[in-house]
């Protein structure tokens, strides 16, 4: 019986380095949310999403999001056939086990709307039909940090249905000289399927029975809420950062093949799960103020049970 | 107090079936003059009710000399008994007089094997110099010094105080703080209460089995490896040199502690038997 960690090791021979980010990737698909990767390019965001389709046999579809994207280059739309005089209809990229939106934040609000809403509810409308995604489905969506002219923020109320945004490094200067070594030759055997669809959605639904004790929800509530309660944030997390924050650490203990969450789980994940949803006060910016340590600050306050 | 399972050398049959909540070892000075006589008291308390406790084994007293071998019992409300052996022992040469750990092996009721209870090491410091000396009969001497230059002061601060309110001319009152009250002496307790350790900890979870034994020895272990209350495991594990069956026993606690409640009692009984692991490997305080 296959389980998580294969699909962990299986991105791991192709992916150098990354590992919190692998890791994170399959804590995302077997919480069953959306993930942002916020990192500088060339740093294996979409080969790290590519692969992980690959690894459980998923579809994968890459829209590179552009201001002059339209809804229904996402969703699809419904094209008049003349012989048959009647509209078909044409499902759109988001149609995929793994959507990678790469460069979200390039696209306008009317696009980013679309997608965001598919990401809610797991389905589409096209004309008169409402159309399910295929299960599972997960959209990994890409920003980059640099190159802000021209982009369109996201919205905080579009930012909490990411279930975690990843801040991706450069590599190591080891990692560098693995990477350069084993691109030289030739590219590198791809991921081949480690598991199924099907595991997937059983790792989702067993992910979900991992016993959450009291105490530790009452330690996952205290961090988000101490996220309000912090003089350089203006607005604090909302109560979805803490269901977030619960799946997220259900899956690090399935992943870990524990049967239960312990306060290591909601302290690592913290931070991924808050950064992305928290409004910092204009003195951070303006003092040069570091929202990761903050964060992490936020997290340190709260004490484990 | 701390546990270790006895060793091999020593004879089973003889081990009693003793259920010892605690054990402790103390001097009632910590400096003394060479050839001062000074006490130490080993204190235990078992759940049984019994008249002797000839299983309690004396340490080494190689810096000094006994004079003097008092044993006494009580028995408690409760139906405990406690035991006291208070030891009179006149110091030697200039340097540290060492006592070492009084223990008694005996068997636990709850656990079924035989284990070594020992007591903390004692040390006195023997010097030349005249001792600060900390008897119960030199105690008043001291008060009554203290007392004196407390008087002078309060005297002084009193003066002071309607001086100013007479060249103020004021009739109200104001409220001024009381000086404060000199320290009462401490009762003379015969016993300071046993220190906090690992298995007392241990102790009491096996006999109660709740979720407040089990936190507190969670506390205990967490302490053990050196991070404060409110760190995680991963703190914990962290720790450089940390020993390998403190480990197992962390990672036991946290099963125990966070686990799902149908499994806790098999979690339990794990994490009861990884501590005793760990008190066994004799670094356990």
């Amino acid at each position: 019986m296959t389980h998580p960690r294969n699909v962990v090791s299986a991105l791991e021979e192709t992916i150098v380095g990354q590992r919190e980010t692998v890791e994170a990737l399959v804590l995302a698909l077997v919480g069953g949310g959306h993930v942002l990767l916020e990192g500088a390019p060339g740093v294996a965001k979409t080969l790290a999403c590519r692969a992980l389709a690959a690894a459980i046999g998923g579809s994968f579809k890459r829209i590179q999001f552009t201001p002059d994207l339209l809804p229904s280059d996402i969703v699809g739309t419904r094209i008049y056939d003349q012989r048959s005089g009647e509209f078909t209809t044409v499902r759109g990229p988001i149609f995929a086990n793994i959507v990678l939106a790469d460069e979200i934040n390039r696209a306008p609000a009317k696009v980013q709307s679309a997608l965001l809403e598919g990401m809610q509810e797991h389905r589409a409308t096209i004309g008169p039909e409402s159309l399910p995604f295929p299960e599972p489905f997960a959209v990994l969506a890409t920003m980059n940090p640099f190159d802000a002219e021209g982009t369109y923020a996201l919205p905080f109320a579009q930012l909490d249905r990411f279930l975690a945004k990843i801040v991706l490094g450069h590599p190591s200067r080891d990692e560098e000289r693995a990477i350069v070594d084993r691109y030289a030759a030739h590219d590198p055997a791809f991921v081949t399927a480690v598991a199924t669809l099907d595991d997937v959605r059983r790792w989702q639904t067993e992910s979900r029975a991992v016993f959450l004790d009291e105490r530790i929800r009452d330690y996952l509530i205290d961090i988000v809420r101490a996220s309000r309660e912090t003089r350089d944030v203006t607005h604090g997390a909302s109560p979805r950062a803490a269901l977030a924050l619960a799946g997220l650490a259900r899956a690090r203990a399935y992943l870990e093949g524990r049967a239960f969450v312990t306060p290591d789980d909601v302290r690592s994940l913290a931070p991924a799960v808050l950064r992305h949803r928290l409004a910092f006060d204009y003195r951070v910016a303006a003092t040069d103020g570091d929202p990761e340590a903050i964060v992490a600050a936020i997290v340190a306050r709260v004490p484990a049970p | 107090m701390s546990v270790a399972l006895a060793g091999p050398q020593a004879p089973a049959a003889p081990y009693p079936r003793l259920h010892i909540v605690a054990m402790g070892m103390h001097a009632d000075r910590r400096r003394v003059a060479p050839h001062d006589r000074f006490t130490v008291t080993i204190d235990v308390v078992i759940t049984q009710k019994r008249d002797r406790l000839d299983e309690l084994v004396l340490g080494n007293f190689d810096d000094c000399t006994i004079v003097g071998d008092e044993r006494r019992h009580t028995a408690l409300p409760n139906g405990e008994t406690r035991f006291l052996e208070v030891l009179t022992l006149e110091a030697g040469v200039p340097g540290t007089a060492k006592i070492s750990p009084a223990h008694l092996d005996a068997i636990d009721p709850k656990v079924g094997r035989p284990l070594r209870y020992s007591t903390d090491p004692v040390s006195v410091q023997v010097t030349q110099a005249a001792p600060i000396d900390t008897t119960y009969a030199s105690l008043s001497a001291t008060l009554g010094r203290y007392a004196r230059w407390l008087t002078v002061i309060i005297g002084i601060l009193a003066f002071a105080w309607f001086g100013f309110r007479f060249a103020l001319g004021r009739r109200r009152a104001r409220s001024v703080p009381a000086p404060m009250p000199a320290p009462e002496p401490a009762p003379a307790a015969a016993l300071p209460p046993p220190p906090a350790t690992l298995a007392l900890a241990l102790d009491a979870f096996v006999r109660a089995r709740d979720e407040r034994t089990l936190l507190a020895l969670r506390a205990q272990l967490f302490a053990e490896a050196g991070v404060a209350a409110g760190a995680t495991l991963a703190d914990a594990l962290a720790r450089p040199g940390l020993r390998r069956a403190l480990r197992v026993a962390l990672g036991a606690a946290e099963a125990a502690a966070f686990g799902p409640r149908a499994a806790r009692a098999s979690a339990g009984d794990a994490l009861i038997e990884a501590t005793q692991a760990d008190l066994a490997s004799g670094e356990a305080t």
